[in-house]
């Protein structure tokens, strides 16, 4: 049983999340449908350990050499140490980046900005495939060369990634409904920082106010606070619920059928434990 | 008469009246009618279903089970079921990813209307590209597995597997009205 599907079904975001929430190390593919993307074509792998992202390489698989290919652009390693390192690297037990800063080849500023370049900005733009294929392997071997042994946790990227995504023609399905309401899981934010409106929409998400009147009391576009509320949601901090619930006209509520055979029972009246014992034992011959 | 109220809720195809079917002891009572366009406010020719079955197990004790419509626009329905039932399983094709967004607003529905029991069955559980339950849990927003509730595979093409799902439901029921009872 895997955890698969298609980028239409379930957004990156939502992914990261079960990553995340399941704590899960592994590695998760993301081929893009062709024309998908402008900026995206060939297949993504992204690292997790324990539910945190540690790296993020594209092309034609985990036996890339991307880390070591951004260090030797910026002439931060030798040809030779290059040439050495590329021989030795599918030996590692330990991410490359630390392997380095052990052996004072490289410092910490220049792991983050690998990590930066790496992981932040690409996944950030992975953001924006929602045509394609997504499967997570939990027994694929860990890329030790492609980690600078930083990491960020999914819901992190999440967050950055659907802040910085322009263009959300692809999510309009997935977008909360202007009249439902959004309720969150929790009182405390559990260390993220959201921004000005995510935190105003967050403190309203009490599941009382429909989106269109949280945009209109906090002067936001609706559209805006849909986004934010699917933000807000595809990382785990609130949940779409209905606030009214849907009443056909009280004319046409007269044409539907009554449920003729709801007649007996209620809920407001427990069965008795001579009922539970019977049916127990009644079931389990049938089981 | 003393009767149980359970309700079975679920996706389009999860096997709701297949699942009824299975397991009770009378034909099922489908109320397929054409609902209107304002009523149901999609498209034409569209059937309200609501599928009823019975299981008789003494001369005044029996079960009553009942299938909610597959669409949500019809929660009106649902309400007439849900406020009257003890307890509800939430049926779920662990092979149709794609329906889980569903499946997990038609949960929040549900819990909003009423607190009472419920677990989940997954059918499908062995069909190609099905998902573990662990992560069909994360996909309905269950972080802790101390916080889901029990989740049961079952064949709805199958009595016993259906009996079996029953079994559990009947279980958790008792097993939350005794907390319940010790917390009064």
């Amino acid at each position: 049983m895997s955890l698969a599907g298609h980028l239409s079904e379930y957004s990156l975001a939502e992914i990261f999340h079960f990553v995340q929430d399941g704590n899960k190390t592994g590695v998760l593919s993301i081929e893009p449908d062709i024309g998908a993307s402008k900026f995206i074509k060939d297949p993504h792998y992204i690292s997790f350990q324990s539910g945190r992202i540690m790296s993020v390489a594209n092309g034609s698989g985990l036996g890339n050499r991307g880390l070591l290919k951004m260090m030797s652009q910026r002439k931060w390693l030798s040809s030779e140490q290059v040439s050495t390192l590329e021989t030795q690297v599918s030996l590692l037990t330990q991410p490359l980046g630390t392997y380095l800063k052990s052996r004072n080849a490289v410092n910490t500023e220049q792991l983050s900005l690998l990590f930066n370049s790496q992981v932040v900005a690409t996944a950030c733009k992975l953001f924006e495939i929602h045509r394609g294929q997504f499967s997570f392997n939990p027994k694929a071997p860990l890329a030790y060369a492609e980690m600078t042994g930083l990491s960020l946790t999914a819901q992190e990227v999440a967050l950055l990634g659907l802040r910085m995504l322009k263009n959300w023609d692809g999510l309009a399905t997935k977008l909360p409904d202007p009249e439902s309401g959004l309720q969150r899981f929790s009182t405390n934010l559990g260390g993220l920082r959201l921004d000005t409106p995510e935190l105003q929409v967050w403190k309203l998400s009490l599941g009382e106010m429909p989106i269109s009147k949280i945009a209109l009391s906090l002067g936001l576009d609706v559209d805006k606070v849909q986004q934010i509320g699917f933000r807000l949601s595809s990382i785990g901090l609130v949940h779409e619920v209905s606030v009214e619930p849907a009443q056909p006209p009280v004319n046409k509520m007269m044409d539907v059928p009554k449920p003729v055979c709801v007649d007996g029972g209620n809920a407001a009246v427990p069965v008795s434990a001579s009922f539970l014992s019977n049916l127990m034992g009644f079931l389990k011959k049938k089981g | 008469m003393e009767i149980m109220n359970l309700v079975v809720t679920g996706t389009v195809g999860a096997g709701k009246t297949t699942f009824i079917r299975s397991v009770s002891e009378i034909e099922v009572v489908d109320t397929d009618r054409k609902a209107t366009d304002d009523v149901a406010n999609l498209k034409q020719n569209t059937t309200v279903s609501m599928d009823f079955g019975t299981l008789q197990f003494g001369d005044e004790m029996a079960l009553h089970i009942y299938g909610t419509p597959g669409q949500t626009r019809f929660d009106f329905m649902w309400e007439i079921l849900i406020e009257r039932a003890h307890a509800y399983v939430l049926l779920i094709a662990a092979h149709r990813p794609s329906e889980f967004h569903h499946a997990r607003r038609i949960m929040n529905f549900m819990n909003r209307q009423a607190n009472i029991p419920m677990i989940i069955g997954l059918t499908h559980s062995d069909c190609e590209g099905a998902w573990s339950s662990e992560d069909i849990a994360l996909a309905l927003g269950y972080q802790e597995i101390t916080q889901q509730p029990p989740i049961v595979l079952v064949d709805a093409n199958d009595g016993e597997s259906v009996a079996i799902a029953l079994v559990a439901l009947v279980q958790h029921y008792m097993e939350i009205t005794a907390k319940a009872e010790v917390a009064v």
